[in-house]
């Protein structure tokens, strides 16, 4: 089981859904990341359906901004994700394995496959958008 | 003669008469035109069929042309991505074309598969297409192979070809295509798609490229893995990609594409709210890629050492006790009558389509969200059972009841059973 120690403290990162117009969170340093979850609610309902836990994970809710503090990276990102929007860290691995995002799901940054900017470590910047969206394999 | 034999019979039958009449056809058209004049590189038939690609600049003039009737592409899988892939090769006159695909034409195939027809059904769907090719354009040979890819003839097929289109459903099949493509030099062409999405790349190009294990070293988990029969697919979206499929194909055969501008690249079509294709730069080759770097040879997959299919895996549904906790569909008529819930855990579009009487829709995900106080009605006594499709998804519902205490039994095999066994009324999907 991947475990959420490679993910460092918890964070002081807060998000704001698309469905929730009206907060705005307002950090003096603070610089805001886009994430769309592409394709990915079949993924999530097969494998917890399998599991019999499923609890809304992403709530149906496929767009997201991320508030993150300046400097802050990929991991960072990946971390809030996990820890804020799956209520269950038991489904941590649907996300993850081995410490990073599982195979089966691309992650690209902006208009870029995440890999050429150097994965986790790639430090955000604002108005990033990122999009998590899993490989097709139908014909 | 089952009907489907009179069926491929007739259309053998039909096949010939066709091919007779080209022939008669061909005799009657003056050589002059068939054959190219002298000091042309095409016949007077090529410049009048393909007239409208060749002025475009973009497609290299009569160089691209002349290519394109050189080249030989295999397009593996004569789906919903080959079919309109098929088409538009043969129709802009790509000179040879293998089509590897062992499957028969279905009825559920027809939506999206354009090259086959209602009275079709029943044909390999390679033959099925290569009647429909042979139509279109006569100056494209088409060889046909009516077996399933596999390690031991992956490379005797490959052979002789410059292209490969992946036009197959599973990832077992791509990257056994993507090994032996790497090794035969081979630059492929990968679309995919599934209910209104599609991706596009071009892999391995020029034998610089990345390949598909340089874009995915390791295969996804196999319960994540969803087939156009159990997620649906709609026919534009898969076509569309399968036609980008063929115009990458033609811009690579065209010679567009070079070493200097080539940039590895993965375009990812959807549907919905509005259309939209978005582009992607993509990771470069992998020097730690086990395809690219030689890790996998030839004699490594003929031999079977690499197993594909261990390598994805495959999904293993908890099975009941088929005593204890499963009942058949003929057991089910017969308690009918009797006082129980049936709770059907298909998704409500697809309960629409049909549904036994007096069945509840309550879908898998909704179900496993609900609490002991959610699910009172189902706790007086009386048997409660469940189905689904094919007799999956209702096993995991007896699980979930089991760990709420509440007793539950499912039916083996689902309504697709039921319709075969029971009452073929029911429409099966």
């Amino acid at each position: 089981m991947p475990s959420l120690s490679s993910f460092g403290s918890p964070s002081l990162l807060k998000t704001e859904s698309s469905s929730e117009k009206t907060k705005h969170v307002d950090h003096q340093r603070g610089i805001s990341v886009r994430f769309i979850i592409k394709t990915l609610q079949e993924v999530f309902q097969r494998t917890l359906t399998d599991r019999g836990g499923l609890d809304a994970i992403f709530g149906h809710v496929r767009e997201h901004t991320v508030q993150v503090e300046e400097g802050s990276n990929f991991r960072e990102l990946t971390q809030h994700i996990i820890e804020q929007l799956l209520k269950d860290h038991k489904d941590v691995d649907v996300f993850i394995e081995d410490g990073s995002i599982r195979p089966g799901i691309l992650v690209l940054i902006n208009d870029t496959d995440w890999e050429l900017e150097g994965e986790d470590e790639y430090e955000l910047q604002d108005k990033d958008l990122i999009t998590f969206t899993s490989t097709l394999h139908g014909g | 003669m089952s009907v489907e034999e009179l069926t491929r019979e007739l259309e053998r039958l039909k096949e010939e008469n066709r091919t007779l009449k080209n022939e008669i056809a061909d005799r009657k058209v003056k050589a002059t035109e068939k054959e190219p004049l002298n000091g042309y590189p095409l016949s007077l038939d090529e410049y009048s069929r393909y007239g409208r690609q060749l002025i475009v600049p973009e497609f290299q003039g009569v160089q691209g042309q002349v290519n394109l009737k050189n080249s030989k592409v295999l397009v593996i899988g004569a789906g919903g991505l080959g079919c309109p892939a098929l088409l538009y090769l043969c129709a802009a006159g790509v000179g040879k074309i293998g089509i590897v695909d062992n499957d028969y034409v279905d009825k559920s195939n027809l939506h999206r598969q354009v090259l086959h027809t209602t009275n079709r059904v029943g044909m390999l769907k390679c033959e099925s297409a290569r009647v429909y090719l042979e139509s279109l354009n006569p100056n494209t040979e088409v060889e046909t192979f009516p077996v399933r890819l596999h390690n031991d003839n992956v490379f005797e097929i490959m052979s002789g070809y410059e292209y490969v289109l992946d036009c197959t459903d599973t990832p077992q099949t791509r990257y056994l295509i993507n090994d032996g493509a790497v090794l035969c030099g081979l630059t492929i062409v990968s679309g995919s798609g599934l209910k209104t999405e599609g991706q596009l790349s071009i892999l391995n190009f020029q034998s610089q490229g990345p390949c598909y294990r340089c874009f995915y070293p390791n295969p996804p988990p196999p319960n994540s893995v969803t087939s156009c029969k159990d997620g649906g697919v709609i026919g534009p979206a898969i076509g569309l990609v399968g036609i980008m499929m063929a115009y990458e194909a033609i811009k690579l055969i065209t010679g567009y594409y070079t070493q200097e501008n080539f940039s590895p690249f993965l375009t990812i079509y959807s549907s919905y709210p509005k259309q939209s294709l978005r582009t992607f730069k993509m990771r470069g080759r992998s020097g730690k890629c086990a395809a690219c770097n030689g890790t996998i040879t030839r004699k490594a997959i003929e031999s079977g050492e690499i197993d594909y299919q261990a390598f994805c895996g495959t999904v293993h549904y908890k099975v009941l006790d088929p005593k204890n906790d499963r009942i058949s569909v003929t057991k089910y008529d017969e308690l009918m009558t009797t006082d129980h819930s049936l709770i059907d855990v298909r998704p409500k579009e697809q309960f629409q389509i049909c549904s036994l009487p007096n069945s509840i829709n309550i879908p898998i995900e909704q179900l496993v969200k609900k609490e002991l106080k959610d699910l009172s009605q189902f706790q007086s006594g009386t048997p409660n059972f469940f189905i689904c499709r094919y007799g999956n998804d209702s096993q995991s519902a007896v699980e979930f009841f089991r760990t709420l205490g509440i007793p539950s039994k499912d039916i083996i095999g689902g309504l697709n059973c039921w319709s075969n066994e029971i009452d073929s009324s029911v429409p099966k999907y």
